[in-house]
């Protein structure tokens, strides 16, 4: 009967038990040596920092790391995302690109921060006939890196707004590559609510922790995202405040 | 003889408060977006405490019944604070919804406590479907979709048109992230549907087994009171007051003193109405009550004073 008792007691006092805001990954108590302001190496001053990330790219790949910084950060005159990809340089680059995913997290964030400096020096736009696939591939550059690090980066002090401003700028490339003339691009839409889906919840439905996290950020960002009209609008809005200006024109 | 039934009784009455109490634990928690287990606040818990109380007030008008022993006023206690978990538990978390719950809940767990059973089986359904709802309504949350259902409207919803977009569908039952007092982190669904899935089953087992162990723990007590007389003596008081009446006749829940009393009162007049049946069915006054008169009457007369009749003529 005792036991009864403290057991009603408990279930009183449960109820007064507090729930915490989450703490943003960002903020939590950083290593030494641990890269500050990471978003600062996807911004438009990319430049002044990026030589940060030699020192913490490993051995092996720091010969690649350098070669392919030094292009993408020297690119100029616009070229077509497609077709430079399709060059000799465009295919170092992807290489390059997969070799930093499959690397720690610094690597990652280099990987990151290549992808996002050639969205800015390259034109992605559709063009007159809507028919550049430039867009599509970014957004296949972007995905890849999501796929490989959404899970981990999340709930990482130096990836997890990273993370959040990958996931808006594959929206943003998703948005550019399925304007037509006239509407959309249903099934590219589609593709993409699907894959950020994966990402954005578990096998329950529930939201994975990169979900959380860009909720926790930016509560309005995925409120769209199973409504059937432009489902990547909140997230394609983010990016242009996480990256103003940023639309495949390369002013 | 005795002792063994009561203790039992009395077990099955203290292990039917836990599995309430243990209930109002899981029905007052919840898991947030950190993995964090949450409580569920207290203002669900304030309203289901006033339905609850209004439900026994409802019960207690007719009949008050007060507790006698710790047992009792810890059965009393479960008894009140599980309706209140449970009612917390399946309410909608606020707005117009919880309103109209309330009102739908008092008026039928009321109608139950009349009946002497807090949760009748209409009651428990009823419950069970505010619970399904809860539980819709908390996913549709946690999926940051804040209205019951959306349907598209017909022929515009096909319209490949964004600026037709505000009229293409209905939004149903629409609320808002701040009337299902989710945690700062968010709800994890999963876990907390688990919780007050087996919360709820927890309450409804406990009050229904609690009502049947009060009924048990009842009926060992008067049974003690009165074994207190005589064996020969006990077993005719039970022949005349048998133990299925004992809840109509008023036994329940009486002070020591009242119960004595009643059950003396009640011996006296069931005696009494015996020894009046038995001198009526004695009397052959009875028989001739029942007479139809004319030949057949004679007959009838004849046949059952058949014995008496031709002595008497000679």
């Amino acid at each position: 009967m005792g036991a009864t008792v403290a057991l009603l007691i408990v279930a009183l006092g449960v109820r007064a038990i507090p729930g915490q805001r989450p703490l943003a990954p960002q903020d939590r108590p950083k290593e030494e040596r641990e890269l500050r302001e990471p978003m600062q190496l996807l911004g438009r001053s990319a430049s002044l920092r990026v030589a940060e990330l030699d020192a913490l790219v490993s051995d092996s790949r720091r010969d690649t790391w350098l070669t392919t910084r030094r292009r993408v950060f020297e690119l100029q005159g616009c070229p077509k995302l497609g077709d430079w990809l399709d060059g000799p340089e465009g295919q170092a680059f992807e290489r390059t690109l997969g070799e930093l995913r499959r690397g720690s997290r610094e690597e990652a964030l280099a990987a990151l921060t290549l992808t996002t400096e050639l969205a800015r020096r390259t034109e992605w736009t559709q063009g007159i006939l809507r028919k550049n696939p430039a867009a599509e591939r970014l957004s296949r550059l972007v995905a890849d890196w999501l796929r490989a690090w959404s899970d981990r980066a999340a709930t990482d002090s130096l990836l997890s707004e990273p993370a959040i401003a990958a996931t808006a700028l594959y929206a943003r490339a998703t948005q550019v590559a399925g304007k037509r003339v006239i509407g959309r691009d249903e099934s590219l839409d589609a593709a993409a609510t699907a894959f950020l889906a994966q990402q954005l919840r578990d096998a329950q439905g529930q939201a994975t922790a990169l979900a959380r996290t860009i909720r926790a950020a930016h509560p309005a960002a995925l409120t769209g995202l199973d409504e059937r009209d432009n489902p990547l609008a909140g997230l394609d809005a983010l990016a242009e405040r996480l990256f103003p200006g940023l639309d495949g024109e390369c002013k | 003889m005795n002792s063994a039934p009561t203790s039992l009784a009395a077990r099955q009455l203290a292990l039917a408060c836990a599995l309430i109490a243990l209930g109002g634990v899981l029905l007052g928690l919840q898991i947030d977006g950190n993995g964090d287990l949450v409580g569920t606040g207290f203002t669900s818990l304030g309203v289901g405490a006033v339905v609850a109380l209004g439900a026994l007030i409802f019960a207690a008008w007719k009949e008050p019944q007060l507790p006698r022993d710790p047992l009792t006023t810890l059965s009393a206690l479960s008894g009140f604070f599980g309706l209140a978990f449970l009612v917390s538990g399946v309410l909608a978390p606020g707005g117009g919804w919880m309103f109209f719950e309330v009102l739908v809940l008092l008026f039928v767990l009321s109608r139950a406590a009349t009946r002497r059973e807090p949760l009748t089986r209409p009651a428990i359904a009823l419950l069970a479907v505010m619970l399904l709802f809860r539980l819709w309504i908390s996913y549709q949350g946690s999926q940051h979709r804040w209205q019951l259902m959306s349907l598209d409207v017909p022929v515009l919803s096909s319209l490949p048109f964004e600026f037709l977009a505000p009229i293409q569908s209905v939004q149903l039952g629409e609320f808002t992230p701040r009337e299902l007092g989710f945690p700062p982190a968010g709800l994890d669904f999963a876990p907390s549907l688990a919780l007050w899935a087996a919360g709820f089953a927890l309450c409804v087992t406990g009050l229904a087994w609690r009502t049947h162990a009060s009924i048990e723990h009842e009926n060992d007590r008067i049974h003690d009171t009165i074994h207190e007389l005589p064996p020969a003596l006990a077993q005719l008081v039970e022949r005349v007051l048998p133990e299925q009446q004992w809840v109509e006749l008023g036994l329940h829940g009486l002070s020591e003193r009242r119960l004595r009393k009643r059950l003396e009162e009640l011996l006296v007049s069931r005696i009494a109405a015996r020894r009046e049946l038995e001198r009526a069915l004695q009397s052959p006054d009875l028989l001739a009550s029942t007479n139809p008169g004319g030949f057949p009457g004679e007959i009838y007369r004849a046949l059952t004073a058949g014995a008496e009749g031709p002595e008497r003529n000679a």
